[in-house]
């Protein structure tokens, strides 16, 4: 159980950072996508006997290449670059989990998570991507958020914002790979998106919100395992669940202040 | 105030330059020279090539013939460009224009943030600082732009339509601003569709069409039969200093 906290605390706080990035740059669709396209790096590498999470990070580097490869053409839109990529790699590797015998079994492990059974190197795996994001963060998280916001003079500074965006799909990639572990391919997306959305509704300013959002994907992590614990439910479930209430909290928080600042405004008109 | 010193080389030369967007030309063999401090419009109609030149200025464009631009340049998009949705308040958009001489890793500190204010409270917004940058006004976004470039202290200035769509409160502010730039001797180069606006304020003007159709002193190519030519149907009258033309957004580098 101590394991499982350790992963689902840092999948969600990992998620709910980068997830600010995902949102701000309407890449919710990619998050998505590449937590269907992993699962045939899963499957591969369950076959050839290699670990699981290897399998899935070469598919999410293969998909994060493609992805961009395809949007820089001009040609086709970053959207149907995913289009394509998703029911491919998706479908491929929901076959070979079909045609592998003993590893039917452990599809819903693929597809709800299986963070009860997390390991050491899962944990190491996770800590390292951690402070792998910490670092890029660090690094160039101000100029992430200036493409976000205005790319057309982000390129006139001189950035590479290529390379920038190159960066953030690597990034997310990786947290995908970690987070399949916590609540599995079918409900990442409640990570990357939920927490993300729940701060935007409380921060007027970038840092802030991803602060918060991180903070809350921890905390998510933590109360779905408690569920977990408490309503024998599985995990990933649980955790999407509480995702799910702490934004519908938000956005009733959020309702409430506006109504506040309707009322203070029109207290401070007075009669008419 | 000061100007740039007579006999300094021009800001801004292009020989020759020519743009083309897989193989469709939007500009040709255009050549000009910009002096240091001054003030210089582009005009020109729809699909002219304005935004075009702005981008070969800028370098995010491939091109043929050359283009030269003496100093460091900084940039407002058009205010289409800007996600507005984006969570950041009007300072922290300022501080953006500190980014290229912070380099990588290191945070906007007390001196920026005294720099960003100071432009704030030079372009009438002290008291938006705190300000999400989607609650203000068209006017007031633009000027928070101009403040950000600014922030940049570049010595040539590029702006893309800085006058569209922004109330006449904020035009007066963000020219004056422009202004006075130019006469710290800065050179500031804007696309711009306000005809009159730009006869009013520019030093210089650069007329174009896909091509180049005059280039020079304001009062010599601001004249009826220039302006015709470069803009035709889209002209909807001319008199004396006073122009309309249809205008749209184009697409930003």
């Amino acid at each position: 159980m101590r394991r499982a906290l350790v992963e689902a605390v840092l999948a969600g706080a990992l998620c709910g950072a980068l997830g600010c990035f995902v949102l701000v740059r309407g890449l919710a669709f990619f998050g998505e996508s590449i937590s269907h396209t992993i699962v045939l790096g899963v499957a591969l590498a369950f076959l050839a006997g290699l670990p699981v999470s290897l399998g899935a990070a070469a598919l999410a580097a293969v998909t994060v290449l493609a992805v961009q490869a395809i949007g820089a053409g001009g040609r086709l839109s970053r959207d149907t670059a995913i289009g394509i990529l998703l029911p491919s790699l998706f479908g491929a590797g929901v076959a070979l989990i079909a045609l592998s015998e003993g590893y039917r079994s452990r599809l819903e492990d693929v597809l709800f998570g299986s963070i009860l059974g997390v390991t050491d190197a899962d944990l190491i795996l996770a800590a390292a991507v951690a402070a792998a994001v910490a670092g890029a963060l660090l690094l160039a998280g101000k100029e992430l958020a200036l493409v976000a916001f205005d790319r057309s003079t982000a390129r006139a500074m001189g950035y590479s914002v290529r390379l920038l965006d190159l960066l953030l799909l690597g990034l997310v990639a990786l947290a995908a790979v970690v987070a399949l572990r916590a609540v599995g391919n079918l409900l990442l997306t409640a990570l990357l998106v939920g927490p993300p959305v729940t701060a935007r509704m409380l921060c007027r300013r970038f840092w802030p919100m991803v602060a918060l959002a991180a903070a809350l994907g921890a905390g998510a992590g933590i109360a779905g395992l408690y569920a977990t614990w408490y309503f024998d439910v599985g995990a990933g479930p649980a955790i999407a669940l509480a995702v799910g209430c702490v934004a519908v909290a938000a956005s009733l928080v959020a309702q409430g202040r506006r109504w506040e600042r309707r009322r203070a405004a029109t207290a401070g008109a007075g009669p008419q | 105030m000061k100007r740039a010193a007579a006999g300094s080389p021009p800001a801004i030369v292009a020989l020759d330059l020519s743009v083309a967007y897989e193989g469709r030309p939007a500009l040709t063999g255009v050549t000009f020279s910009v002096p240091a401090g001054t003030l210089a419009g582009v005009l020109g109609p729809n699909g002219a090539g304005k935004t075009t030149l702005l981008r070969a200025l800028l370098g995010v464009v491939s091109h043929t013939g050359s283009v030269e631009v003496n100093g460091s340049t900084s940039y407002v998009p058009q205010l289409s460009a800007v996600d507005r949705t984006f969570p950041v308040d009007a300072l922290g958009v300022v501080l953006m224009g500190r980014y290229p001489r912070l380099g990588w890793l290191r945070a906007p500190r007390a001196n920026d943030r005294r720099v960003a204010a100071e432009l704030l409270d030079q372009m009438g917004l002290s008291d938006r600082a705190r300000s999400p940058f989607a609650s203000l006004s068209g006017g007031q976004r633009q000027r928070v732009l101009v403040a950000r470039a600014l922030a940049q202290e570049g010595e040539v200035m590029l702006l893309d339509e800085p006058l569209t769509g922004i109330d006449a409160a904020s035009q007066e502010v963000v020219l004056r601003v422009l202004a006075d730039h130019c006469a710290d001797g800065h050179t500031v180069c804007m696309t711009t569709h306000d005809l009159a606006q730009a006869a009013r304020v520019c030093d210089r003007l650069l007329i174009l069409d896909g091509r180049l159709v005059a280039e020079g002193p304001t009062r010599e190519v601001f004249r009826p039969e220039i302006i015709r030519a470069a803009y035709r149907a889209e002209l909807l009258s001319l008199d004396g200093e006073t122009a309309l033309v249809h205008h749209g957004v184009h697409p930003a580098p």
